[in-house]
């Protein structure tokens, strides 16, 4: 019995730390517990199926994929084009997913290839592998559209003649999601239709994980040289990985970005990663092992921390400009510590391993 | 043709490409309308500002704690140092060597704790790093706020407080180094020497006992364990060597540029270092001078000239983005070289 | 060759919906006038497909609405050179390329009340 809590609190060290920052901060920063419920639920809409994005690749070994920007810049080109076609409403997202569906799929398939190559670093090169594609990104909006890329409405095009302008205002289509199946508690909206979607989501991975394909990723994550010799296609399958991801992520912006409303061209995706990861993280997941419920909590966790940070440190120190650097601080604060403390816990699953061989060994068990 | 294939080998297909690469912008530049001998030049004086920074990644790389992504860690420490040389009104090579000096303490002390933090996840220091490093930037920013810094050129006009994001050295130790030697503003002489005297220091450090004990840490711990070696505390000591020599690199590059930069500007620092570093041929368990000179070299080459060279082609200012698709793209070409087995996520 | 076929299929299934998704979610102008020829109504009012308030359009004024996808209807009200209130109900149809004119005036006219144009693409240098 006592071994088991034991356990629990190791398994979930991070996330429990996290709950005992948050309930203390909360009283400081004087929000008030309806807002923060709101909020709460308008950001679980918003982020969650950019976060569940990530948990395939890390059942195939790949680790936390910052390659999600990828996809969430191909939601965003999509985006681009429905808007300066003046498509509007749910048809307006609906074509943008399509739209951005191909370029995902050409990007995953980059993003898995680059990352075949760098395997063991997987990581950091998604990393870098994010600001490399941002680059590219900044290349055909900034310069290629309007240009080489044929642009019709003005609205949207800098005033130097080509090229995106910083922020686009996505009024069309926005909030044609959240709206369109709504719920009212109390004093609080539920954008049940977004929600449907996130369980349509939260369904497809439980059910991927059970397919051949799930099992044979789970397989490659174990032990990549045992998958080959079991005559697993391990690259192609680690690529295909990526692409899921990369399709999820995008479609995962273009919902976010319909909640929000306004789409900074140039900045909207930046963050994304970052974000996305250091949610994940704080629900618990780590570059091995990655769960619906650590996604899923992760966001409310996050963004708990995120929203109260600024307000306390502003109520404690007295300025909102240190509240700001505050939340920045924490954000990758709480990334490193995820990261040292699920260090420490491998260190720990494998001193336990080795003890339990070392015990086999010495009573003179049987391999 | 097979020497030529051998020593092609040797070098490194991905070196060699971005050498002809630069050197085929040297070419194309005058017939673009670009000066040859400025642009040369220019490639001198950012090889001048940043070799330190690069040379910064060695002992941590030879240590085996990977990749400094927590270089901006060490970035913190010179810029401390740099400040607090300007409140005290030091000027010319009292403000630089000053700068350097009182940055000192602090790179040790960051260093330290910076190392007890990488000892601790021993396979996993690279993505930390990065983190931590952020992190550091993070707070600092909040210090440049609060902290009781009283000189007119550093703080927010009218009355605010907290220091300003950029602080112009202009009248305190800009071109400190090079002002002793001729053609300061073509040719950085002084940095160059003194890049030339710390990877000196560099590289005979590397052949005493403690280098070489250090060599061993990342190139076979247990055998190091072995021999009696305290793995954590040399590893403690790379790191701060390292953070030391960053500090010192940020100072240098500051009397070059003419000015500080705080709060967010060292936030991603780290990645152009490495890139350089790897460009020259340095991998994630193995760099040497060499590698540090050619890297920054060749990667402040490409970084200075391509985009100029573009620009004046298309007639469009692409520098922004180019430099990012290149710095980038090298460091993804560099990191997806070497299949490593090694569990270094 | 089953694959192919399936995968073929899905694509061009995907295209067709596409197709669809661009035509009926695109959003058009219409521009709407009020100018008659003997005769102008001082206030016009308006209801394209039957949204929650009536537009206003004064006499001479032109006003530019949005509309999205193909079918539409305009309801149109105002006082004639008698002082009877006239009511009259068209249907239209945007479609691409098309640059649409109605004129609340002459909505009794059956020929009159609607013009299209097609829109020249702009060369751009």
């Amino acid at each position: 019995m006592e071994n088991k809590g034991k356990k629990f609190l190791i398994n979930n060290v991070v996330p429990i730390v996290i709950l005992i920052l948050i309930v203390a901060a909360i009283p400081i920063s004087g929000l008030s517990n309806g807002y923060l419920i709101q909020e709460m639920i308008t950001r679980l809409s918003r982020n969650s199926f950019l976060v569940l994005s990530l948990i395939i690749p890390v059942v195939a070994g790949m680790g936390l994929n910052f390659g999600i920007v990828l996809g969430a810049m191909a939601g965003q080109i999509g985006l681009i084009f429905i808007t300066d076609w003046r498509i509007v409403g749910m048809e307006g997202i609906l074509l943008a997913v399509i739209i951005s569906i191909p370029i995902s799929i050409m990007l995953g398939v980059l993003g898995g290839y680059i990352l075949n190559k760098a395997k063991g670093r997987e990581m950091i090169t998604s990393i870098i592998m994010g600001f490399f594609i941002n680059g590219v990104y900044q290349l055909v909006v900034l310069y290629g559209m309007g240009n080489i890329i044929p642009m019709t409405n003005k609205k949207i095009i800098l005033s130097r003649g080509y090229g995106i302008r910083n922020a686009i205002d996505l009024k069309a289509i926005r909030q044609v999601f959240d709206r369109f199946i709504v719920l009212k508690v109390g004093q609080f909206t539920i954008p049940v239709f977004t929600i449907l979607i996130i369980g349509v989501l939260c369904l497809f991975i439980v059910w991927f994980r059970k397919t051949k394909l799930g099992q044979d990723m789970r397989a490659i994550g174990q032990d990549m040289e045992i998958a080959k010799s079991s005559g697993i296609a391990v690259e192609k399958t680690r690529i295909l990985s990526i692409v899921i991801s990369t399709v999820l992520a995008s479609i995962g912006q273009i919902i976010f970005l319909q909640n929000i409303g306004t789409m900074n061209t140039y900045n909207s995706h930046e963050q994304i990663g970052m974000f996305s990861i250091a949610a994940i993280l704080i629900g618990g997941a780590t570059a091995a092992k990655a769960s619906i419920p650590n996604a899923l909590g992760g966001i409310i966790l996050f963004h708990l921390m995120f929203i109260i940070s600024p307000r306390a440190g502003k109520e404690l120190i007295g300025s909102a400009q240190i509240g700001e650097f505050f939340r920045v601080f924490i954000s990758y604060g709480i990334i490193a510590l995820a990261l040292v403390l699920h260090q420490w816990r491998r260190e720990q699953e494998n001193k336990a391993e080795r003890k339990k061989l070392m015990e086999m060994q010495l009573s003179g068990g049987d391999k | 043709m097979d020497k030529i294939r051998n020593y092609i080998e040797t070098m490194g297909w991905p070196r060699v490409i971005i050498a002809l690469f630069l050197l085929s912008m040297y070419i194309i530049a005058p017939f673009v309308g670009l000066n040859l001998g400025t642009s040369i030049s220019d490639t001198l004086i950012r090889f001048g500002m940043n070799a330190i920074l690069v040379l910064s990644l060695m002992p941590m790389i030879y240590s085996g704690t990977g990749l400094n992504f927590g270089l901006p860690l060490g970035v913190e420490a010179g810029l401390l140092g740099a400040v607090i040389s300007v409140e005290m009104g030091l000027t010319g090579a009292f403000g630089f060597w000053g700068a350097i000096a009182m940055s000192i303490p602090f790179a040790i002390l960051f260093g330290w704790g910076y190392s007890q933090i990488l000892n601790r996840v021993k396979g996993g220091e690279m993505m930390i790093a990065t983190y931590v490093g952020f992190s550091s930037v993070a707070i600092m920013c909040i210090m440049w706020l609060i902290l009781p810094f009283k000189s007119k050129d550093m703080i927010w006009a009218y009355g605010g407080s907290g220091l300003r994001t950029t602080v112009s050295i202009e009248n305190y130790w800009q071109g400190a180094l090079n002002s002793f030697f001729p053609f300061s503003d073509k040719i950085p002489f002084g940095e160059i020497i003194f890049f030339g005297v710390l990877a000196f220091l560099m590289w005979g450090f590397f052949k005493t006992k403690s280098g070489l004990a250090m060599k061993a840490v990342g190139a076979n711990p247990k055998f190091a364990l072995a021999t009696g070696v305290d793995i954590d505390k040399v590893r403690t000591k790379s790191v701060i060597i390292s953070t030391m020599l960053a500090a010192i690199g940020i100072i240098v590059y500051q009397q070059s540029f003419g000015f500080i930069q705080l709060y967010l500007a060292p936030f991603y620092m780290a990645f152009p270092a490495i890139a350089a570093i790897l460009i020259g041929g340095a991998s994630v368990h193995k760099a040497t001078v060499i590698n540090v000179m050619i890297g920054t070299f060749l990667f402040q080459g490409i970084l200075t000239m391509t985009p100029s060279v573009i620009n004046n082609l298309v007639k469009t200012d692409m520098s922004e983005t180019l430099r990012i698709i290149i710095s980038n793209g090298m460091i993804l070409y560099a990191l997806t070289r070497t299949g490593g087995k090694k569990n270094g996520k | 060759m089953k694959t192919i076929l399936a995968r073929g299929g899905v694509i061009v299934a995907v295209l067709i919906l596409a197709v669809f998704l661009f035509i009926s979610g695109k959003e058009h102008a219409v521009f709407i006038t009020n100018k008659g020829e003997s005769y102008t109504p001082k206030k016009a009012y308006y209801i394209i497909d039957g949204r929650e308030k009536e537009v206003r359009i004064k006499k001479k004024k032109k006003k530019r609405e949005y509309v999205k996808g193909t079918n539409h209807t305009i309801e149109v009200r105002f006082k004639d050179i008698d002082g009877n209130e006239i009511k009259v109900s068209r249907k239209f149809e945007a479609k691409l390329g098309e640059k649409i004119s109605i004129n609340v005036a002459l909505i009794e006219d059956e020929k009159r009340w609607i013009t299209k144009e097609k829109i020249e693409k702009e060369k751009k240098k």
